[in-house]
């Protein structure tokens, strides 16, 4: 387990062969163009596992998680912007499994 | 002097401080608005911790009872003192599980997401101010003294004030009481 990672940490490690799991504040992925619907709160709430990053559109890359909390988590696409707000709220906490 | 304390960033490293991680705060909570106090002549910090959880409407956040608090020297950032208030005899009658009010409460239910965030940033501005006012001899007027008085009264979520007053009597006096 480690923090302050970034992207290519995540990407490396998927390179790799191995699992990566992060923890988030899953608000900001879960209602995060909503403008009356936030929280004060800026810690992690939530763990979900990276599968993948989407570079094809290189104007949008996008994560790709396994997310617990979303009924349609499974393979999420997530703007990596989006994505990289929500793990700094966990100061970019990630475990990697090889 | 040079500012040199920034509370956002204090915050911050607090997330993955040793210490901190040891203490086993379940994920889900989050630090709330700092409570300041003079400990032993020091100059300190204590973080409350509580938990929001959004139930996808709007105005309908719930809001739990501050369950943790954790207490840093300033400006070494050196944990002094950590507590789970559910142990602590003060706070025997609340029930940390069930949720005492909604976020956004009614005074701030107008301020959407990038207006709430401008008045966060302003507050903790003011924080900064008189942090490093009292540690560096930095410059910190009345006016920011009033203006950081009107952000808490008008940020701390009501129905966690008595839980304030009960955790710093002076703090909740000079910054939270209202009249």
């Amino acid at each position: 387990m480690s923090f302050h990672n970034d992207i290519d940490d995540i990407r490396e490690c998927l390179e790799s062969g191995g699992k990566v799991i992060v923890s988030i504040d899953a608000d900001e992925i879960w209602f995060g163009e909503s403008d009356d619907l936030f929280t004060p709160g800026d810690g992690p709430n939530h763990a979900v596992e990276v599968i993948g990053i989407d570079y094809s559109n290189p104007d949008e890359p996008m994560v790709i998680l396994n997310d617990s909390g979303n009924p349609n988590g499974c393979g999420e696409m997530v703007p990596l912007d989006a994505f990289m707000d929500a793990w700094e709220d966990g100061n970019f906490q990630m475990i990697a499994c090889m | 002097m040079e500012q040199t304390v920034f509370i956002e960033q204090v915050k911050k490293n607090l997330k993955s401080n040793a210490f901190f991680l040891n203490c086993k705060i379940p994920m889900g909570y989050t630090a709330g608005f700092p409570i300041l106090q003079v400990r032993n002549g020091s100059l300190c910090v204590t973080f409350p911790y509580l938990r929001y959880k959004t139930t996808g409407v709007v105005d309908k956040t719930l809001v739990y009872p501050i369950r943790y608090m954790i207490t840093m020297e300033l400006p070494t950032e050196k944990i002094v003192l950590f507590e789970d208030l559910e142990y602590n005899e003060k706070f025997r009658n609340i029930d940390f599980r069930k949720p005492v009010g909604y976020f956004r409460h009614e005074e701030i239910r107008q301020y959407n997401k990038a207006r709430y965030k401008a008045l966060y940033d302003e507050l903790m501005q003011e924080y900064d101010k008189v942090i490093n006012s009292l540690i560096y001899c930095t410059d910190y007027s009345a006016e920011d003294e009033k203006r950081m008085k009107e952000l808490l009264q008008l940020l701390v979520e009501p129905s966690l004030l008595p839980m304030y007053k009960a955790l710093d009597n002076d703090f909740y006096n000079k910054y939270l009481a209202k009249g």
